[in-house]
């Protein structure tokens, strides 16, 4: 088997002095995948996707707290508490149950810091979204809008409260644009893909191209599926997210497709089969995909911490898209690639 | 003497990118003068989702039938923007939106102003010579370039200008001058279908030439009535009917917080990965560390330049990502300059071969992901196109830094010290067979290198 030279200290120790085959167990490697891919399907063709309002149309009021909390009439409340945060949402919920309101259902969430000096403390503002009655046009929502805020402020009172600056102006969203813009996002993507393989068939061989785009549609999948199973809302930042993903998990595959070419060539592998090339090619450049994947992750990480609702639902789905492209990059694509690949000059080299 | 040349190059460089760092940062009142410098980072032009204001987007319907549609709206694409321009919305953006749409984004408007109700009344003009009579030399909407609302400060009236186009003057001077011959020199203006009473009607003295025209009185009582008028007016001119299906009010005070904590979350995370670079590779991480920030000025310097990138949530999103490739380029470097290293090179030999390997990975890399933000850019909507944008520039600057940048740092580190592999992190097992740089690999360095060899030699002796 040992008919290459090692490297030696070229990876950390645990990598390099396991035994551990990347390519040889490539079923074992596609149950947790699969697993999570099924789960997502039967999610998506039960319960669907958790559509944000950027899909679902309807209106988004904030309530920003100061320094000492929201300050209303009756009391300041520190919505960073719990019990203080139920009691408002109570509240508001209350100003939503009025015979006027009927028919629009509301959501109402604790939202990220605003301020700088809480950074990570959650509780700062109070987001609350409502899904508009059905078949209501642009005026007559307008019209409903104002009179929810005019509500809130009766709720809260305007005497101490600093309705203006506390409370933001209903920002109304509707879904039209939605729908094109899955599409749109979807055909820019399917045409990227397509370039993808073509740029990667040209630089390496179809073989790779093909394991890259199967890599890329895995990467897609599960970090779906995840949103699927955690119910992570998506709005159309969900579309970057994916989009994001297919630019950045491709650059794993080719450095691992990349060391296998240079391998290739060096004439180390002449004798070896494509299992023994791939899973060495994955080993060497392990620490590399660990050391990029911890630092980007880190990264990402650190905007799904500190960064608001926005963010968070665009960041998240981008650190699952990262891990699967770790994961599909060294446990899927060489074992896909060593089983496809049909080399011909080696063929030659033997006959 | 290397020595000496290598540690002037770094005190240059540290020099500019501290100068890079400040002229980053603002606003710096300049000493002596009214004016105050706003650092890159402040003159970014923000997306209308970090920045606030209003999105709106209509769909179009033809309004007279065998109108080519889509030349109506790109027409009306124009005249909006033109519009919306000399209403002092200079900010505002206006686009056409798939097949049949129109998206205005106005920065930093609050509420939803009156002008967008009005561009959903349009109210088509028609001038005639005979009381609710349709012939062929009436002027009509396509005849006017522009109408605004103006105020006559002879007469104390408020009304609106109407600007015609060279055909349209021409009309209208063999309009008034019929008009002036006939018995009761009047032009009846009519809004919408011609019948009954006209909305408005000018009386002719004279034939009138200069190809634009006032009309008061009557229901243009006010100021804001002239507006109102003028605006739809003109919206009456664009043949297509505008028809409201989004009308968002981006809150101001959720996006700057957006992109202060944004900003937070990239130099948290910068200064992480900067910890990680210098602990795993050492002084080379530390070099890298010296390359990412200068990445970072370089992104920050670009992003205010160029004048059609906008910065979006996303875009920052684009920009953290980049931030990671790079990441990613000067690891590829450094990993391979670890196995060169082990497999027996000599640092300065580990270092050009480990360069050299790494080339083409992160070329490879780096160009599909250039690839797909192209593609995104041309395809992609508004969000998507903000996406692709930052990352295209942080994907250009981050092999920027870490082909050049990163690569001469570490070229002038090497006199100072290319034998100690401990600063550098850099480990052989015992045993291994240590080999010299052959002299092939000198010929196939390239230019740069050989123009200066005492650096990869230098300290070896």
């Amino acid at each position: 088997m040992k008919n290459y030279k090692k490297s030696k200290f070229s990876v950390d120790g645990l990598i390099e002095n396991s035994k551990f085959n990347y390519c040889k167990n490539l079923k074992w490697f596609l149950i947790a995948p699969l697993v999570i891919i099924l789960v997502g399907i039967i999610l998506l063709s039960t319960v669907g996707f958790n559509l944000g309002i950027d899909f679902t149309g309807g209106s988004i009021i904030t309530v920003y707290a100061n320094d000492e909390g929201i300050i209303t009439d009756a009391k300041v409340y520190d919505i960073s508490k719990n019990d203080q945060y139920e009691e408002m949402k109570n509240r508001i919920a209350k100003v939503f149950a009025q015979e006027q309101f009927n028919g629009i259902s509301v959501d109402i969430y604790r939202t990220s810091s605003m301020n700088i000096s809480n950074l990570v403390k959650e509780g700062k503002a109070i987001q609350i979204q409502y899904q508009n009655r059905d078949g209501e046009d642009g005026s007559q929502i307008a019209a409903t809008n104002k009179l929810i805020r005019e509500a809130l402020q009766q709720e809260f009172g305007y005497t101490t409260f600093d309705y203006e600056a506390a409370v933001s102006s209903p920002e109304v969203v509707t879904p039209t644009a939605s729908g094109e813009l899955l599409m749109n996002a979807f055909i820019a993507m399917i045409v990227a893909i397509a370039f993808i393989l073509i740029y990667v068939a040209f630089r390496f061989e179809i073989t790779s191209g093909l394991a890259a785009i199967l890599a890329l549609f895995h990467d897609l999948m599960i970090m779906t599926s995840l949103v699927l199973i955690f119910r992570i809302e998506i709005n159309s930042s969900f579309v970057a997210a994916l989009v994001t993903i297919l630019g950045y998990s491709i650059n794993n595959t080719i450095v691992i497709f990349d060391r296998i070419r240079e391998n290739v060539k060096s004439g180390k592998f002449v004798k070896a089969n494509n299992m023994t090339l791939a899973n060495a090619s994955v080993k060497e450049t392990m620490t590399r995909s660990f050391y990029t994947t911890l630092t980007t992750v880190i990264t990402i990480a650190m905007v799904a911490i500190i960064g608001v609702n926005d963010i968070r639902e665009f960041a998240l789905p981008i650190l699952f898209g990262i891990i699967a492209g770790f994961y599909s990059s060294v446990f899927i694509t060489p074992g896909l690639w060593s089983i496809a690949y049909k080399p011909k000059k080696k063929k030659a080299a033997k006959a | 003497m290397a020595k000496k040349r290598s540690i002037i190059k770094f005190v240059i460089v540290a020099i500019l990118a501290a100068i890079g760092i400040v002229l980053c940062c603002g606003p710096i009142p300049i000493a002596g003068t009214d004016y105050v410098y706003n650092g890159f980072a402040n003159s970014i032009s923000l997306g209308l989702d970090l920045s606030g204001g209003l999105s709106v987007v209509y769909d179009c319907e033809a309004t007279k039938q065998g109108t080519d549609l889509n030349t109506a709206i790109d027409a009306t694409v124009n005249r909006l923007s033109d519009i919306l321009y000399s209403e002092g919305y200079s900010e505002a953006t206006v686009k056409r939106q798939g097949s049949n749409r129109i998206r205005i984004e106005v920065p930093s408007a609050k509420e939803s102003d009156d002008i967008f109700t009005f561009l959903e009344n349009p109210r088509e003009l028609t001038m005639t010579l005979t009381k609710g009579e349709v012939s062929e030399e009436n002027i009509t909407g396509d005849d006017i370039t522009e109408v605004f609302a103006s105020y006559n400060s002879q007469d104390h009236q408020y009304g609106v200008t109407i600007r015609f186009t060279n055909e349209g003057a021409s009309k209208f001077a063999s309009l008034t001058k019929k008009a002036s011959t006939s018995t009761s020199k009047n032009i009846y203006i009519y809004l919408g279908e011609v019948q009954g009473e006209p909305w408005n009607t000018l009386t002719c003295e004279n034939e009138i030439r200069d190809g634009a025209t006032f009309i008061s009185g009557g229901s243009l009582n006010s100021q804001k009535a002239a507006e109102e008028y003028a605006f739809s007016i003109m919206s009456g001119t664009f043949n297509v009917k505008l028809t409201l299906v989004e009308n968002s009010v981006i809150s101001a005070t959720l996006g700057r917080n957006a992109l202060t904590l944004g900003l937070i979350a990239g130099a948290v995370a910068l200064l992480l990965v900067m910890i990680i670079m210098a602990w795993r590779y050492g002084l080379f991480g530390v070099l890298a560390d010296f390359a990412l920030v200068i990445y970072m000025i370089l992104m920050l310097f670009f992003l205010q330049a160029i004048p059609f990138v906008q910065l979006t949530l996303p875009g920052i999103a684009g920009i953290i990502l980049s931030l990671g490739m790079a990441v990613d380029g000067n690891v590829i470097i450094f990993e391979r300059i670890r196995e060169e290293y082990a497999s027996g090179k000599k640092i300065p030999f580990a270092v050009k071969s480990g360069f050299k390997k790494a080339f083409w990975p992160i070329f490879d890399s780096n160009l599909t992901t250039i690839v797909t933000s192209i593609i995104l850019y041309i395809l992609g909507t508004a969000a998507i196109k903000g996406f692709a944008i930052t990352l295209l520039l942080g994907i250009l600057l981050s092999m920027f830094t870490t082909l050049v940048v990163t690569r001469f740092l570490v070229k002038w580190y090497l006199p100072l010290n290319s034998t100690n592999p401990k600063p550098v992190r850099l480990y052989r097992k015992e045993g291994v067979e240590v080999v010299d740089e052959p002299a092939s690999v000198e010929i196939l360095s390239t230019q740069e290198e050989n123009t200066t060899p005492e650096n990869l030699t230098g300290g070896e002796a």
